[in-house]
């Protein structure tokens, strides 16, 4: 039942009155986030989103795979048995314009676009040109987890161009983010 | 301000360059909309246009990477 609080009785001036009233309505704000409910996440979930790109996942799946360790560790080590494309070498931290990580058939590397500067490309070049991945997994030791669709390969290379604020551009400057692709 | 303006015929009407600019030569020539990070699906197209072997862009200039920014797309 909703209680009816009267925060002009309680405060001495409007002033005490508008604090009481915005602390009051933080609380709620707290209490609301912590209401919402984490969807319960089991292997066959982790099994399916790491295989299937079509595969539709829980509401807020995402969000728990970004924000549990336990969780995206179990991802990782799935996609160490799953992933053909598989991260050998971790990126150097970024001294330039330009950052390359090195992987099991494959070599990506970030540059800045000259036309832009707050843009830059993502360069997969595949050693196996018969190997065609459509799904780009990345993964941060501390934060962040998600899947990205890959556009076809031309002559072996796969290639993105990302604006450098967004969170996949973010990740994949950190060296503490692997990548892995199937 | 340039005072000449290029435009590109297409079946949905007239597409303005905006700009053109040489990247790397590691990068694949895109075709992107309005100066943003978003590449239109004619990319490998507009690549194979200007890449050696059938490329007539590099053999002229000698160049093999490109970006165009369009104003509209195409394709």
């Amino acid at each position: 039942m909703t209680e009816t609080m009267n925060f002009w009785a309680e405060a001495d001036s409007a002033g005490e009155a508008v604090f009481i009233a915005c602390d009051a309505l933080e609380t709620l704000r707290t209490h609301a986030d912590a209401d919402i409910a984490e969807p319960t996440i089991c292997f066959n979930d982790l099994y399916r989103y790491a295989t299937d790109p079509e595969a539709t996942v829980k509401e807020g799946f995402s969000r728990v795979l970004s924000t549990n360790p336990k969780l995206r560790n179990d991802m990782r080590i799935l996609l160490e048995r799953v992933a053909p494309l598989q991260p050998i070498s971790r990126a150097a931290a970024a001294s330039g314009s330009t950052t390359t990580r090195f992987g099991t058939g494959f070599q990506m590397t970030l540059r800045e676009s000259q036309a832009d500067r707050e843009q830059f490309y993502v360069i997969i070049k595949l050693q196996d040109q018969s190997c065609t991945p459509n799904t780009l997994f990345v993964i941060n030791d501390s934060e962040w987890c998600d899947r990205v669709p890959l556009p076809k390969p031309t002559d072996g290379t796969v290639q993105l161009l990302l604006g450098s604020n967004s969170t996949l551009a973010t990740s994949l400057r950190d060296p503490k983010t692997d990548v892995f692709m199937r | 301000m340039s005072k000449t303006a290029v435009f590109i015929a297409t079946t949905e009407g007239p597409t303005r360059l905006q700009r053109l600019t040489a990247e790397a030569p590691d990068v694949r020539s895109v075709i992107c909309l309005g100066g943003r990070a978003m590449v239109l699906p004619i990319s490998p197209d507009y690549d194979t246009f200007v890449r050696r072997p059938t490329g007539v862009i590099e053999a002229c200039y000698g160049h093999n990477a490109y970006r165009m920014d369009i104003s509209d797309p195409i394709g």
